[in-house]
């Protein structure tokens, strides 16, 4: 038996290296491979063409020039909200913490297209501001584009600095007090260098999540002409077909580069804030303002983030009431036409049940698939589940787009002689959106598991129980609730996915975000902006579902506040990476 | 209210709450660099950092981040720290209850050489009652936030004011019985004890207090009777538990005769 045993162990170590190199590894390699593929030998011809290029040069201008500015503003908002969120005794914190991670579960695009419509040339506001006499705003330019980023990726930092924030223990900044420094000098001495790690790495992933954004310079940079390097490499392979192949996935390496630095970055960040990992988080009140000033400062809060994100929400669900684009908000303009068109057409209702049935596909292989190699790699100490982790980590850590490119080179033929037809399917999308975010759930069960002692699953074996009793009565009654928590932040992203599909998707396989994004890139607007409205308010109310506990325990906030905000999003904290829309 | 860091006191926290971005000797400075200090010149300063380092023995240490030092060489730090500014009162908050026994030892001597050598006032907050008694000049005993009894801590060993203070310090049995005057006539035995310095509050709930030190054993005969339940060789004592009745008395004897459980013996009071 034992013989057998190891035997199968050997089997499954063998099968775990297989699938790490043949699903997450050998795409990339196809990649790499592509970049240097010149005719029929190979070279660095394609980067020398690209370069030579004003279009490529321009791309990589402009994405340096929004990911850094966008970054410098989601930066700059997010650890000041972190801060007065973290420190102060300011109320209404389970709403602004609502409001300030909505940009986290709403997918870029719609947050974009909310944005548009706002400043849509014949707008409220730019009707208002042409009125005084001022230039309207174009929000089809790089200010727009960087605006719009710089939003959607706040959460991202906000989180990071937050929990940093929390952890850093009290006695600290009272050792500083008796050493004679006022609360102020205390806070800029002691608790911000004591940030400063986390504020970094919460940068660069708000980098790299506006490197890898595909949504927002699609929906704003496409018809405007303003090129980056994600929506380049989507140009040239939708518009020119297999033969700008090569010069696709040069750019993509080129686009690559940027991510895998920015990665290696943040990586040195964490490591230099995980000091703080194991204690606890503390959540009493450090910074007391008067109480003028405390209604002033929260009122101000709830403005800003009221502007940033609710006002332009309104108008687009303003728009999807609306007969035409462009019209005046007025009765005689409203029309349901647009909702009962999206209710009734066979293509959108196609692409929500594909939507769906992707986000449930992948979510479910995801728990299963994650959970067994987190445990491998934990409790087993398993040099192959390691190795996984680090291919899947890969996968998610390289843009989207480049991974949707890298996934039509490889399955066509993964090894020679072996066409599996998934190509054009939609079994691609499903191996796409495992292949991109497994790794999420390896890190989320990972995390999960680290909170049951071995020792329990010991004293289960102690009691001669075996390997169903472990499982099932002590294991997975202690990380269901964890391990769905964290898997709901697969399933809301692959259910509004729009950067892989929208390479990979064919006629009869599109999703919700392409579909929205077809309809904004064809000028139908209102339409867009009705199926926007009815996702949104899909994914607040899922979101609302998942966490309504931790929501109405707003009571609870003078002593002792609790976060208004799940577990997943305390997993996402410490692998933030990109949304992958 | 006085802002901390307007008044002139230097603390220990129990965490030892070291900034890990700072090296010993920029801890060391911290103090001095702030307003409290603003009209010490800058050789005065160095000086003053330089006695608190030597005095504290972390000179070798001086370039370290906390995250390289060992739990008594933190423990230094922010002792260090503390009285570099020559505050008039030092806080120290349970500061050794982080370490291990035997440097808990150590740093008890330390910190009275640091006392000597400052002359500042220490309040000292503790829970570890042989710590007290060692280290303090006057022990205040607070329960609840009311203040139990204060005094030298030979006054709190000998002649505890309260229960609380009695068993709190160190173990103590508590024989019941009536008080008539100054004479304790036990509940379960014709023997009367005469005391005129118990204090009140024993008198009025019937206790009589006796550290375990104070009985003596005798094989069976005259005193309080009973029966040995356990015994824990320690040494230069040995420690006994006596059943007696429904009681168990602690009692620590010198290890020169030796009693064994089921031994029947009596207890005279020795002092």
């Amino acid at each position: 038996m034992d013989i057998s045993r190891k035997a199968g162990a050997a089997a499954v170590r063998t099968a775990v290296y297989l699938l790490a190199v043949l699903v997450f590894l050998l795409p990339l390699v196809r990649l790499l491979i592509m970049a240097v593929t010149v005719g029929d030998g190979y070279g660095l011809d394609n980067f020398l063409t690209l370069l030579a290029q004003e279009r490529t040069r321009e791309a990589v201008v402009n994405t340096v020039i929004i990911s850094v500015s966008s970054t410098v503003l989601a930066a700059a908002a997010g650890s000041g909200l972190a801060f007065l969120t973290a420190y102060c005794n300011i109320r209404r914190k389970g709403l602004m913490e609502f409001l300030i991670l909505l940009p986290f579960i709403v997918p870029s695009y719609i947050i974009t297209l909310s944005w548009s419509s706002f400043l849509s040339a014949k707008g409220a506001f730019n009707t208002f501001l042409t009125a005084l006499g001022l230039p309207a705003v174009n929000i089809y330019s790089m200010g727009g584009i960087i605006l719009v980023l710089g939003i959607c990726n706040i959460p991202i930092v906000y989180l990071n600095v937050l929990h940093m924030l929390r952890k850093i223990p009290r006695d600290m900044e009272w050792a500083a007090r008796s050493c004679g420094y006022t609360q102020f000098q205390a806070m800029v001495k002691i608790n911000l260098v004591s940030a400063l790690p986390a504020i970094a790495a919460g940068s660069v992933l708000a980098f790299l999540s506006a490197v890898d954004n595909f949504s927002v310079p699609a929906f704003l940079g496409i018809s405007s002409g303003i090129p980056v390097l994600s929506t380049y490499i989507y140009e040239n392979a939708i518009g020119f077909g297999p033969s700008a192949f090569p010069m696709a996935a040069a750019l993509s390496l080129i686009l690559s580069v940027i991510a895998v630095a920015g990665t290696l970055l943040e990586g040195f960040f964490a490591k230099r804030g995980a000091g703080m990992d194991s204690i606890r988080e503390d959540y009493s009140v450090r910074v007391f303002f008067k109480k003028s000033r405390r209604i002033a400062l929260e009122w101000g809060i709830l403005t800003v983030l009221l502007v940033l994100n609710i006002i332009p929400m309104v108008s687009m669900i303003m728009t999807s009431f609306m007969k035409s684009y462009g019209l005046k908000f007025s009765p005689q303009n409203l029309t349901l036409s647009n909702f009962a068109f999206v209710f009734h057409n066979r293509g959108v209702l196609a692409a929500v049940k594909n939507s769906v049935f992707l986000a449930a596909v992948t979510t479910a292989v995801c728990i299963v698939a994650g959970t067994a190699i987190a445990y491998a790699k934990l409790r087993k100490k398993s040099r192959a589940a390691v190795l996984l982790e680090k291919c899947a980590s890969l996968t998610y850590a390289i843009p989207g787009i480049v991974l949707a490119l890298a996934m039509i080179f490889h399955w066509v033929e993964p090894i020679p002689g072996f066409r599996p037809g998934v190509y054009g399917t939609i079994n691609i999308l499903i191996i796409a959106y495992i292949t991109r975010y497994l790794v999420l759930q390896i890190k989320g069960s990972g995390s999960a598991l680290l909170t049951v002692d071995p020792a329990m699953e010991e004293a289960c074996a102690a009691s001669g129980r075996g390997f169903l009793a472990r499982w099932f009565k002590i294991l997975i009654p202690l990380l269901t609730g964890p391990i769905l928590s964290g898997a709901f932040m697969i399933f809301v992203p692959a259910l509004t996915e729009l950067t892989l599909s929208s390479m990979l998707a064919s006629a009869g396989t599109k999703t919700i975000g392409l579909t929205i994004f077809n309809y904004q890139q064809g000028g139908d607007y209102n339409l867009a902006a009705a199926m926007s409205v009815i996702v949104t308010i899909l994914v607040i109310a899922g979101y609302w579902l998942a966490n309504r506990r931790k929501l109405t325990s707003e009571y609870r906030e003078v002593s002792g506040y609790e976060p208004a905000y799940t577990e997943s999003n305390k997993t996402l904290q410490r692998h933030p990476g990109t949304q992958g829309n | 209210m006085v802002p901390v860091e307007k008044r002139d006191l230097g603390m220990v926290f129990q965490s030892f709450a070291l900034w890990p971005h700072m090296t010993v000797r920029q801890h060391v400075e911290f103090p001095l660099k702030s307003p409290r200090h603003r009209h010490m010149s800058a050789a005065d300063q160095k000086t003053a950092v330089d006695q608190a380092i030597s005095c504290t023995g972390l000179m070798p240490y001086e370039d370290r981040l906390p995250g390289e030092l060992s739990g008594g060489q933190r423990q230094r730090v922010a002792l260090a720290r503390a009285i570099v500014g020559r505050p008039s009162i030092l806080l120290m908050d349970e500061p050794l209850s982080a370490l291990d026994a035997e440097l808990k030892i150590e740093m008890r001597r330390e910190i009275q050489n640091i006392h000597t050598l400052t002359g500042a006032t220490i309040l000292y907050v503790t829970h570890d009652q042989s710590e007290a008694l060692a280290m303090a000049d006057r022990i205040i005993i607070m329960k609840d936030g009311q203040i139990e009894q204060v005094g030298t801590p030979r006054e709190i060993y000998m002649d505890p004011q309260t229960v609380f203070a009695a068993t709190f310090v160190s173990r103590c049995n508590l024989l019941k019985g009536q008080w008539h005057d100054d004479s304790f006539q036990l509940d379960q035995e014709k023997i009367l004890l005469k005391n005129p310095m118990i204090p009140m509050e024993f008198r009025s709930k019937g206790l009589y207090p006796v550290r375990p030190e104070q009985f003596s054993i005798h094989p069976e005969g005259e005193g309080i009777p009973g029966v040995i339940a356990n015994k824990q060789y320690n040494g230069r004592e040995i420690h006994y538990s006596i059943q007696y009745h429904d009681d168990i008395l602690t009692v620590y004897d010198s290890s020169q005769n030796e009693y064994n459980p089921g031994d029947r013996i009596s207890l005279t009071l020795s002092a």
